[in-house]
């Protein structure tokens, strides 16, 4: 185990800021009794026995990282993506020297600014110029850089009018832009960011991209960790996905990006027939997404159609059979959960084997990969009878229009008017399919 | 080690921002505010005092009250036993800043150490008052009072650097403490006079560091004399070897806090 962070070497020849070489990370899994000295020992017998064999076998361990290499050079935005626990955070940690490698060498070069969790040293109790001052110092400011930075940290948290006021009155909202203000503002040759930059409305978000644009410009090495990939696609140079513990793939945005796309499709092909007990009365077979020409595909646009068919086999006659869809965010959000007796409507009765189609139109939801969980269950009861989480991937590319106009997870349907008339050239968007045809039909007759 | 020293000498900064916060904090929707840094080692004197008269217990030397006898002692006491006592659960009490920022974790002890060493400065203004109440000389030998506050805070940090960074693998030694300060307050000539022990046994009375801490103290402000060369040395060598060690074990197990906290 060897750790060997030089900080500010001076060592104009070191191209790189940071470099990971064969570094893995192990957790053990059994959790450690408190102050007992008859598990102690047991457990220290069992320690030494495990090394002298070698054995780091998967059940005693958890190997958030298996021998993780890559290098990040001076001045470049590295983004690493990947589903979770894949062994993203862990990284991050590593890089901010919060845990130690089990194995393999971390060699960093410059002063690490870490933004893991918003708001880290805040004290509900005191104000927020004194949290400013606080975080800053565990950030590694000195008292005299804070103070010439301070109002311009809360100028860019918009909290002029409360900085004096204890932060456990804050909102969640004001509390990361705080956070997120004092990390911005740091001296720091290497800045971590962790999956915070979706915090905050989206003027926020516009002055938290042009501060990274500023800080990458004046050379700064930047590292994000995030789900967001239209993020990534923002602010990144380069990519590494992580899958497992391990690098599954790195290099250009947008192929690393186009890789993790191709995992979740490979994912969805196998969900396709999905494996579940024989001996339940409703099972789900198989969890398919098309598209409306009936084709397999993982990759839409915002306001296209998408078809999720849940394949089944029902063995008994049931009375009120029901299925449910749910859709969660790459970073676990529960978006929308949907079942067929929404309306309390019923499905007479089930064949042997057939299929529920569940039609997503139009897709509202924002660039991003989120996940379908699908389930039969039985209406009356509300018993599930069988139960698929992240089922299927549906991933959504391309932005519908300006980047920074829009934030969230979903764009509601939706239109602009101005003294009762339309803003923009007037065309529906985000409108289910059959208004969107009456109306093209009602502006032909209109034209004609 | 020499290393880890430098990395913390760069976070100085650092552990008096947190020593601060750790004043504000402690005070801040209380109404006696820092009063109470005074409250504690006055209430105990009281206690003792009222003990003392009930049981016929004296400071042994007639020109010397029993109050102030006992408030010499109980002072740099209340320091220490407050100080142990905040910094060994502080590690896991800030465990939110273990898990996601970097510094040299020791800042944590020690700047509860910092924070009790300020109630202290607060309290002896207390005590001044009750040196010219009492009518008790300023001598000369009063000047020895930094050097024998820096032996017995070596002590506090060893002990706070051990016990804080054990406390993240198994909690219940912060239940531990208050138990064990408690032996050891019976164990230090607080309430008594050194003159009490039996000679046979003060060998092993003399093992406690704190013990000739403690004399010390009186010997120079209350009786204006130097205190027994051997067993201060002999203390302070106990307080730095333990602070050495103590500061490797910790800087040792430091490595696993984030994972196990």
């Amino acid at each position: 185990m060897n750790i060997d962070t030089c900080e500010n070497h001076g060592n104009s020849e070191e191209t790189y800021a940071i470099r990971f070489e064969n570094v893995s990370k192990r957790y053990r899994l059994k959790n450690r009794r408190s102050l007992s000295l008859y598990h102690t020992f047991g457990d220290l017998f069992r320690r030494a026995k495990d090394r002298l064999l070698g054995r780091t076998s998967d059940e005693n361990h958890f190997h958030a990282l298996k021998d993780v290499s890559f290098q990040v050079r001076k001045g470049e935005v590295l983004g690493i993506i990947g589903p979770n626990g894949a062994g993203k955070s862990t990284t991050l940690k590593l890089l901010s020297h919060v845990t130690v490698p089990t194995e393999g060498t971390i060699d960093i070069n410059g002063k690490v600014a870490a933004l893991i969790e918003v708001g880290a040293g805040f004290h509900a109790e005191l104000t927020g110029r004194e949290n400013i001052f606080l975080n800053a110092a565990i950030l590694g400011l000195r008292r005299a850089e804070v103070e010439k930075r301070f109002d311009e940290i809360v100028h860019f948290a918009g909290l002029e009018r409360f900085i004096d006021t204890p932060v456990k009155r804050y909102s969640s909202g004001m509390y990361a832009r705080l956070g997120f203000s004092v990390a911005a503002h740091v001296d720091a040759d290497i800045l971590l960011v962790d999956e915070v930059l979706s915090v905050g409305d989206a003027n926020f978000q516009v002055k938290c991209f042009n501060r990274m644009q500023e800080i990458r410009r004046s050379g700064k090495t930047i590292v994000i960790v995030s789900h967001n990939l239209s993020n990534i696609k923002k602010y990144c140079d380069r990519c590494i996905l992580l899958r497992n513990g391990e690098i599954a793939a790195a290099g250009d945005v947008d192929h690393v990006v186009a890789e993790y796309h191709r995992h979740l499709r490979e994912a969805n092909e196998r969900s396709a027939e999905t494996q579940s007990d024989t001996d339940k009365p409703i099972r789900i077979t198989g969890v398919r997404l098309i598209d409306s020409t009936g084709e397999p595909r993982m990759e839409f646009e915002t306001g296209e159609q998408a078809y999720l068919l849940l394949d089944y086999e029902a063995k008994e006659r049931i009375t009120d059979p029901a299925f449910g869809v749910s859709i969660r965010s790459a970073d676990g959000a529960y978006l929308s959960g949907i079942t067929t007796k929404m309306r309390g409507d019923v499905i007479d009765s089930l064949d042997q084997i057939g299929t529920i189609t569940f039609r997503l139109d139009p897709i509202t939801l924002f660039e991003g990969t989120y996940s379908l969980t699908a389930w039969a269950f039985n209406g009356q009861t509300r018993e599930n009878y069988d139960y698929h989480f992240a089922a299927c991937h549906l991933a959504v590319v391309g932005p519908p229009a300006n980047g920074s106009e829009f934030s969230g997870y979903s764009c509601l349907p939706h239109r602009w008017f101005h003294n009762n008339e339309p803003v923009g050239n007037g065309d529906v968007w985000m409108a289910p399919a059959d208004v969107r045809s009456e109306q093209a039909e009602h502006e032909e007759t209109v034209h004609q | 080690m020499i290393e880890s020293l430098k990395k913390l000498g760069t976070a100085r900064e650092l552990l008096v921002t947190l020593t601060l916060r750790d004043i504000r904090v402690r005070y801040k929707q209380s109404i006696l505010g820092i009063a109470w840094a005074i409250l504690q080692p006055l209430s105990l004197m009281l206690v003792f005092t009222v003990f003392a008269s009930l049981t016929g217990l004296s400071s042994g030397d007639k020109g010397i009250p029993y109050p102030i006898f006992v408030y010499c002692a109980v002072l740099p006491w209340t320091f220490f036993a407050t100080a142990v006592r905040f910094a060994v659960p502080s590690l896991v009490t800030n465990h939110n800043l273990v898990t996601k920022t970097y510094f040299p974790r020791e800042v944590m002890p020690m700047a509860s150490i910092g924070a009790c060493f300020v109630d202290f400065l607060v309290a002896s203004v207390i005590f001044v008052g009750m040196m010219v109440f009492y009518r008790i000389p300023l001598r000369p030998t009063v000047l020895l009072v930094p050097v024998i506050l820096t032996v017995q805070i070596v002590l506090t940090l060893a002990i706070a650097l051990v016990g804080s960074a054990m406390n993240v693998f198994y909690r219940d030694i912060r239940y531990a403490i208050p138990l064990a300060l408690q032996i050891w307050l019976f164990a230090s000539p607080v309430m008594y006079s050194v003159d009490r022990v039996p000679q046979s046994f003060r060998w092993i009375y003399f093992t406690n560091p704190m013990a000739a801490i403690i004399n010390a103290y009186r010997e120079v402000i209350l009786r204006g004399r130097l205190p027994d060369a051997n067993l201060l040395l002999s203390s302070t060598a106990i307080a730095v070897g333990a602070a050495i060690v103590g500061y490797a074990i910790f800087k040792r197990m430091e490595m696993k806090f984030a994972d196990v906290i």
